[in-house]
C-alpha cells in the first residue's frame, strides 16, 4: 500500500481559528487519500508512515501497548494529521488507561473529522467511564446526527439516557447516597469505516484526475484496506484559488491551497495564485517567471511542503503575511521564513509578493 | 394548601431521619439479588432503577411492563414508565418533581397528583434504599405479652406499617408494606379533622367484605380509637379502621385517607395473616428509630429497671421511696399526686406486708404528639397479696421521662 507522496501540513504557531486549520485540513486528506503522484521513493533511513500504522495496528491487536504506541507516533511524525493513525493512537491511549491524553486525542479528531461518527462515539465512552454523563450524551447525538443509523452510537446512546434518568431519580428521591458509579458498559469503536469526506461547497478540491494529466501511467495510490469509502472527488478548475474571508482566516485558507497546489505539482493552480501585477524577482518578465517555475515545478519527483505561520495582518484589501516554510524534494531539502503580500481581488486572495525572509 | 406543605414536610422528615436512621445502603445488603420485597410490585420498581444502572431503558421498562400486567392500576409504575420513555429526548422526569418544560401550565389536581406518585415512589424505595439492619429492633416495641402473638408498628413519616412476632418478649420482624395515613398526617384531636391517631391501640373486630361496600377492599380491622389516653386527653372522633382500596386503585398516596390506615389489596390480605382480632396491639407512632439489639436491649434493661424498683419498693411498704416513682403531673381518676399519694399512705399504713406478682407484661413507647418524646405504655396482669387485701386485676401505667429518670404519669385499670 503506497501513503501520500506529497503532504503540507501545518503547524501554526500563532492561535487561528480551528476553522481554517479544520478546512485546510480537509483539503489535506483528500489529498492524502487521492494522491496518484509518484510513489515515495524511500531513502530507507525511515519507513513509510503506512507501515507504521499497519504495524501498529497489529501491535494493538497484540495487547503491545508500548510497542503499538512507538510504532503509531512514528507514523504521526510524518503525518500528524493522519486520521487512521491518530484514531488508533487514541485507542491505545485508552487501552493503556491514559483517559485524559485518550479524550484529548478524540477531541482532536471530532474537531478536525466532526462528520465521523467513531470519534464522537468513543469520546462518549471515555467521559461515560468519568461519569460524566451529560457530555458523554451530547457527543453520541452528534455521532447520530451526522450517522442516523449508526447503530453502536444508538445503544450507547440508550444506555446514557438510561444512566441519566437514575441519576434524575437518585437526585430527587434522595435514594443513592453511596455514590457508586455505575459500571458503564459503553462499546468502544475500534475502527473507522469511512473517511474524512472533502468539504461539500468550497470549490477546489485536488484530484486525482488533475494529476492523472501530467502523469498518466501511475497507478492509483491506494489508501488503506479500512479507508475504502473514498469520497468522490471532483476534478479541479483549471484556475482560481477560492473565494477567501477577507480576514486573518482566509488569507491563510488561501496560503494553504497555494502550498497544496505546489506540492501536488499541479502548476497552473499554483500559478493562479499570484496577482497579476506579482512582483516577478530577479527581473523577470511574468512570462518567463511563469515558465521557470513550470520548469522547477515539474523537474521534481516529489515535493513536500510544511507551514508555520508566524504572523498574519489584513489591513483592509492587504495583508502580510509570515511563515515558516520547510521544502523537501527528492533533491533539495531547505528551510526559511517566507512572507507574502497579499492582495484583494474581489472575493479572493492573491499573491502579490514573494520574498525570502521575516 | 395544607395538603402540599404537610407533604413537603413529611419529605423533609423523611430525608433528614432517613439520614439519621441506622441505615444499609442497597448495595451493602446484597439487596439488588437476594432482598425479600414486600410484594411483586416494590419488587419491581427497585429492579427497574437497578437495570437503569447496568442495563439501560428498554430492560427497566420491562420490569415495569411486568409488574403493571398484573397490576394495570398501579399509577406510579404508569408514571415511572411514561419518565422513562421520555428520557431520550430529555425532558424532565415527571418523578424528579421538576415542572414540565413545555408552555402548558399543568392543572392544580395533575401537580398535586404527581406530587403525591412523587412522595409514594419515595418512601416505597426508601424502605429498600435505606433499609434498616436485619436484626434491628425499635425501642417501639420494648415487651410483648404472652397472649400477644404478632405487634404491629406504623412508621407514620416512612408510610409503613411493620409487622413483629412474639418471640419469648421480643419482637421479631416478619413482614412491612406500604400503608397510606390521613391526608394531614397524625395527631387525631376531632371527628373530621383528616389525620391518624398517634398512640398504642389494639384491633378490636374483623369486618367482613359482605358488610362492606368495596371502598374497603378485602376487609377492614376497626381499632379502638379513642383509647383511654385520648379520653383524657380530650381526643374525638370514631371510625378508625385499618383497610384495603376500592377496585379501581391500586395503591393510594401516603397523605390520602380520612385519618383510617390503608393498604394496598393485595398488602391487606398479607396483613391480614397477623391479626388477632381483639388482641394485637397497633402502635402508631411518628417516626421510628431502629436500634441495634445492644442498643434495644439496653433500653428495654433501664426501663425494666425502673419497673422492678417500684415494684421492690412497693412491696417495702417504704412509702418515700414508692412514691419516688410517681411524677409530680400524675393524674388518675380525677386524682392528682397529692391524693394519691394521700391515699396510698393511708392503705399502706396498717399493713405488715404486700406481694405484687406480675404477668403478661407489655411495655410499648406511647406517642401523644409529633415534637414530644414518647410515654412508655405498661399493662400487665397484677397479682396483689397484702395482709389484708388480695386482688387481681388488669394494670396500667404510663411512665414519662422527668428529672432524668422514669416516672409513672398515669396509674389505673386497663380496658
Amino acid at each position: 500500500m503506497n501513503y501520500i507522496t506529497s503532504l503540507v501540513s501545518f503547524q501554526t504557531a500563532s492561535r487561528i481559528s480551528r476553522r481554517a486549520v479544520l478546512v485546510s485540513a480537509r483539503w489535506l486528506s483528500s489529498v492524502v487519500l487521492g494522491s496518484v503522484l509518484a510513489q515515495f521513493t524511500m531513502s530507507g533511513a525511515f519507513a513509510a508512515p503506512a507501515d507504521d500504522f499497519k504495524d501498529a495496528s497489529k501491535l494493538y491487536q497484540q495487547g503491545k501497548l508500548e510497542q503499538a504506541m512507538s510504532k503509531v507516533n512514528a507514523g504521526l511524525q510524518t503525518q500528524p494529521k493522519d486520521a487512521q493513525g491518530r484514531f488508533l493512537k487514541g485507542l491505545i491511549l485508552t487501552e493503556q488507561k491514559k483517559v485524559p491524553d485518550a479524550i484529548q486525542t478524540f477531541i482532536g479528531l471530532t474537531q478536525d473529522y466532526p462528520e465521523l461518527p467513531e470519534p464522537h462515539n468513543n469520546l462518549a465512552v471515555l467521559y461515560a467511564g468519568q461519569g460524566n454523563y451529560e457530555k458523554a450524551k451530547v457527543a453520541l447525538e452528534l455521532a447520530i446526527q451526522t450517522h442516523p443509523a449508526y447503530a453502536t452510537a444508538h445503544e450507547n446512546l440508550g444506555d446514557i439516557y438510561a444512566q441519566l434518568a437514575r441519576r434524575a431519580y437518585d437526585k430527587a428521591l434522595q435514594l443513592d447516597k453511596s455514590n457508586a458509579t455505575a459500571q458503564s458498559k459503553l462499546a468502544m469503536v475500534k475502527e473507522m469505516f469511512s473517511v474524512p469526506k472533502p468539504i461539500a461547497a468550497a470549490a477546489a478540491v485536488v484530484t486525482t484526475a488533475a494529476a492523472s494529466k501530467t502523469e498518466p501511467a501511475k497507478t492509483v495510490a491506494s489508501a488503506a484496506p479500512a479507508t475504502a469509502a473514498i469520497a468522490a472527488i471532483a476534478p479541479i478548475p483549471a484556475s482560481p484559488p477560492l473565494a477567501s474571508a477577507a480576514n486573518e482566516d482566509g488569507v491563510k485558507k488561501t496560503i494553504a491551497a497555494w502550498a497544496i497546489a505546489w506540492s501536488a505539482k499541479d502548476v497552473n493552480a499554483y500559478l493562479g495564485f499570484y496577482a497579476a501585477n506579482f512582483e516577478t524577482p530577479d527581473g523577470l518578465t511574468r512570462g518567463a517567471w511563469e515558465a521557470q517555475r513550470k520548469e522547477r515545478i515539474e523537474r521534481a519527483k516529489t515535493i513536500k511542503i510544511e507551514l508555520a505561520f508566524r504572523s498574519a495582518k489584513v489591513k483592509g484589501n492587504e495583508a502580510t503575511v509570515v511563515f515558516r516554510q520547510a521544502y523537501r524534494s527528492d533533491t533539495v531539502n531547505s528551510n526559511n521564513t517566507k512572507t507574502l503580500k497579499m492582495v484583494r481581488a474581489g472575493d479572493k486572495w492573491l499573491i502579490q509578493s514573494e520574498r525570502a525572509g521575516g | 394548601m395544607a395538603n402540599a406543605a404537610v407533604i413537603a414536610v413529611a419529605l423533609s422528615l423523611a430525608n433528614a431521619a432517613a439520614a439519621a436512621a441506622q441505615s444499609a445502603p442497597l448495595e451493602a445488603t446484597g439487596l439488588a439479588g437476594s432482598v425479600a420485597f414486600s410484594n411483586e410490585v416494590e419488587g419491581a420498581l427497585v429492579r427497574a432503577l437497578e437495570t437503569l444502572k447496568d442495563g439501560g431503558i428498554k430492560p427497566a421498562l420491562k420490569e415495569l411492563d411486568a409488574a403493571l400486567a398484573k397490576n394495570p392500576n398501579f399509577r406510579l409504575g404508569h408514571l415511572m414508565r411514561g419518565d422513562l420513555l421520555m428520557a431520550k429526548s430529555g425532558a424532565a422526569l415527571a418523578l424528579t418533581g421538576t415542572p414540565p418544560s413545555n408552555d402548558k401550565t399543568p392543572k392544580p389536581e395533575t401537580i398535586a397528583s404527581i406530587a403525591n406518585l412523587r412522595h409514594e415512589a419515595q418512601v416505597r424505595l426508601h424502605r429498600y434504599y435505606d433499609a434498616p439492619a436485619a436484626d434491628a429492633l425499635p425501642t417501639a416495641v420494648l415487651q410483648m405479652a404472652p397472649g400477644q402473638e404478632h405487634a404491629l408498628l406504623i412508621d407514620s413519616l416512612r408510610s409503613r406499617i411493620y409487622v413483629f412476632r412474639n418471640d419469648n418478649g421480643r419482637p421479631l420482624r416478619v413482614a412491612d408494606f406500604y400503608t397510606t395515613i390521613g391526608k394531614l398526617g397524625t395527631e387525631k384531636a376531632r371527628e373530621g379533622d383528616q389525620k391518624t391517631p398517634l398512640g398504642v391501640y389494639r384491633v378490636t373486630s374483623k369486618v367482613a367484605k359482605e358488610k362492606l361496600t368495596d371502598f374497603y377492599g378485602p376487609g377492614a380491622f376497626p381499632i379502638n380509637f379513642p383509647n383511654d389516653m385520648d379520653k383524657r386527653l380530650g381526643r374525638t372522633g370514631s371510625g378508625i379502621w385499618i383497610h384495603g382500596t376500592p377496585p379501581d386503585t391500586y395503591s393510594r398516596p401516603p397523605l390520602a385517607s380520612d385519618g383510617c390506615v390503608v393498604l394496598t389489596n393485595e398488602d391487606f390480605q398479607q396483613l391480614g395473616k397477623y391479626v388477632d382480632p381483639g388482641t394485637t396491639p397497633v402502635v402508631i407512632a411518628p417516626s421510628v428509630e431502629w436500634q441495634s439489639p445492644a442498643d434495644w436491649s439496653a433500653v428495654r434493661g433501664v426501663f425494666n429497671g425502673y419497673l422492678m424498683e417500684w415494684k421492690r419498693d412497693w412491696e417495702s411498704l417504704n412509702m418515700d421511696a414508692y412514691l419516688a416513682h410517681y411524677s409530680r403531673a400524675f393524674a388518675a381518676d380525677g386524682k392528682n399526686i397529692a391524693d394519691w399519694a394521700s391515699n396510698k399512705r393511708r392503705i399502706n399504713a396498717g399493713k405488715s406486708f404486700v406481694k405484687v406478682e406480675i404477668q403478661n407484661l407489655s411495655v410499648f413507647e406511647y406517642s401523644t404528639a409529633i415534637n414530644q418524646p414518647p410515654l412508655m405504655m405498661v399493662t400487665f396482669d397484677q397479682d396483689y397479696k397484702s395482709s389484708n387485701n388480695a386482688t387481681r386485676m388488669k394494670k396500667l401505667q404510663y411512665w414519662q421521662r422527668e428529672d432524668g429518670r422514669w416516672k409513672i404519669v398515669f396509674e389505673g385499670a386497663a380496658s
